[in-house]
């Protein structure tokens, strides 16, 4: 996404989740958005086996 | 009453049992040192005084009447700002919590210590609602290293390692959601430990990230580490979420050789840190074991990169409430981060999920073949209090998010970890991780004990305090 959808992404799930977000907040959000989908980014990628589902408790 | 700094946790409890020094002046010591010390440090949001004086006589009238005072008489002990203790407000290390009603009833952990006879001397200093690896609290003032005031002491139990290292208290408790007891142990030169996910129980600890969240533990020693991890164990029926395990006790075979420890170097992710001292103190602990093997963990940089994402999904969730009605009372940094972390997709937080199954699987293989693993606990030493980014082969990383870089893989699957300090005169402490399959801290704390006696890992009060 770029900056500019991120920043648009941020204001409207701001609203549908309502939260206030000051006057600058959704590019602060924005950025930290970037942050996180580009990890979301590096486990999304994984050729990930369909039998490793999540477990309701996780144990190790 | 004369100071005693370098008293530790099992000194302090043989002691304090045979009589030779009362628990009432073992918290007298204490007291006078954190009064004179702690406007350096900032390690305590609150000191308990009464309270700790108290403990102190509950445990010399029971050696009087010669009943067993618990494995820990006398034994002080601060705890991170997020254990519950009865009568007193847990902050979180938030303004938001400020004025938040008392806790009914002690956390789990700080029950289990003030019932080992130990004595709380009070709550310590962290990064706002744990999100963050260097205790610069925006609300509390940042907490100050002890072998540099300039420093930061990392985070986010921050308050609690310090104080340990600059002898205010014997043992600490602090939480590990993604390295916040091995990140601070190492800036601070002390033993940490992070136990096995579920290991000990969590009830009365402010959560930050229920599916990473631990509860572990500082000290001067491996001895004394594993006396309050001992203290720690055991099963709590109103913790739903603790594993249940019995009680495996560390400390008594604390000094048992374990012969042919397969011991292996972390490469790959684990390397390329900002300084040259990183590699020299993990070569100096490899080489002390006699390490024969480096191992690559697989995909461990999208592990990272999961636990990432997880912490802040799930951190968001948690706060969601309180960002809508009180957004103004966090701290930006961490408010825009939980806002985020808020607004992932479910799928991709389903996904970190899977992923962090199998990324447990993949790493279970290789403790066919190894006990521990060694990794360096952070990519640098210290940093400047109020610097922002560091230098890395990675680039200019921000030093808040990137402490725990080689941290958070291992506690992403929940794995045992004991850090080592390297510490020496006029030099920044590092640590290491001993890491380990599932349930063996009591392994990890013997080959950290190993190394203690060898001379090559030791936790050093700075030598300005000791006089």
């Amino acid at each position: 996404m770029t900056p500019a959808n991120l920043e648009t992404y941020a204001a409207q799930t701001a609203k549908l989740l309502e939260i206030n977000l000051p006057r600058g907040g959704a590019a602060l959000v924005a950025a930290q958005l970037d942050v996180l989908f580009t990890h979301a980014r590096m486990f999304a990628e994984f050729d990930l086996p369909p039998e490793y589902e999540p477990l309701p408790e996780f144990r190790p | 009453m004369t100071e005693l700094p370098d008293h530790g946790v099992t000194q302090i409890a043989a002691a304090v049992r045979s009589g030779r020094l009362t628990a009432g002046e073992i918290a007298i010591a204490a007291l006078a040192r954190i009064e004179r010390l702690d406007n350096r440090y900032n390690c305590f949001t609150r000191i308990d005084v009464e309270g700790a004086l108290k403990a102190a006589r509950k445990t010399d009238r029971a050696i009087r009447r010669g009943d067993d005072p618990g494995p820990l008489p006398g034994v002080t002990f601060g705890a991170k700002d997020l254990f519950d203790v009865a009568g007193q407000t847990t902050t979180a290390g938030a303004r938001l919590r400020a004025h938040a009603a008392p806790a009914e009833e002690d956390a789990a952990a700080v029950s289990s210590l003030r019932r080992a006879g130990g004595t709380l001397l009070g709550s310590q200093n962290m990064d706002e609602f744990a999100y963050g690896f260097t205790t610069e609290n925006e609300h509390t003032g940042p907490t100050c290293n002890p072998h540099d005031v300039s420093r930061i002491a990392g985070g986010s139990s921050g308050g609690s390692a310090a104080a340990v290292a600059a002898g205010l208290c014997a043992a600490a408790i602090g939480s590990d959601t993604n390295g916040s007891v091995r990140v601070p142990a190492a800036f601070c030169g002390v033993f940490g430990l992070k136990p096995t996910f579920g290991r000990i129980s969590r009830r009365g600890a402010f959560p930050f990230v229920h599916s990473l969240d631990h509860v572990g533990g500082f000290a001067r020693s491996a001895a004394d580490l594993a006396a309050l991890y001992d203290a720690l164990q055991g099963r709590d029926a109103r913790d739903q979420g603790q594993a249940d395990r019995d009680l495996e006790p560390a400390l008594p075979g604390i000094n048992a050789p374990d012969r042919k420890l397969r011991v292996a170097e972390l490469s790959g992710f684990f390397h390329g840190s900002a300084s040259a001292e990183v590699p020299d103190a993990l070569g100096a602990v490899a080489d002390a074991f006699g390490k024969t093997a480096t191992v690559t963990l697989p995909e461990v940089e999208r592990a990272r990169s999961a636990a990432f994402v997880l912490s802040a999904a799930e951190g968001g969730s948690l706060h969601l409430d309180d960002l809508k009605k009180h957004p103004q009372h966090y701290d930006h940094a961490v408010r825009d981060r939980l806002i985020a972390g808020a607004m992932m997709p479910s799928g991709l937080v389903m996904r970190a999920q899977r992923f962090r199954r199998w990324f447990r699987d993949a790493v279970a293989e290789v403790f066919c073949d190894y006990d521990v693993l060694l990794a360096p606990a952070t990519p640098f030493a210290a940093q400047p209090i109020g610097q922002k980014t560091i230098c890395m082969a990675r680039g200019e990383l921000s030093v808040r998010a990137n402490a725990g870089l080689y941290t958070q893989p291992i506690s992403f699957i929940g794995l045992p970890v004991v850090t080592v300090p390297l510490t020496a005169p006029g030099r920044l402490p590092l640590g290491v991780q001993l890491i380990g399959a599932p349930w063996t801290e009591a392994r990890l704390l013997r080959a950290a004990r190993r190394l203690e006696k060898d001379g090559v890992v030791k936790a050093r009060i700075p030598t300005e305090l000791t006089a």
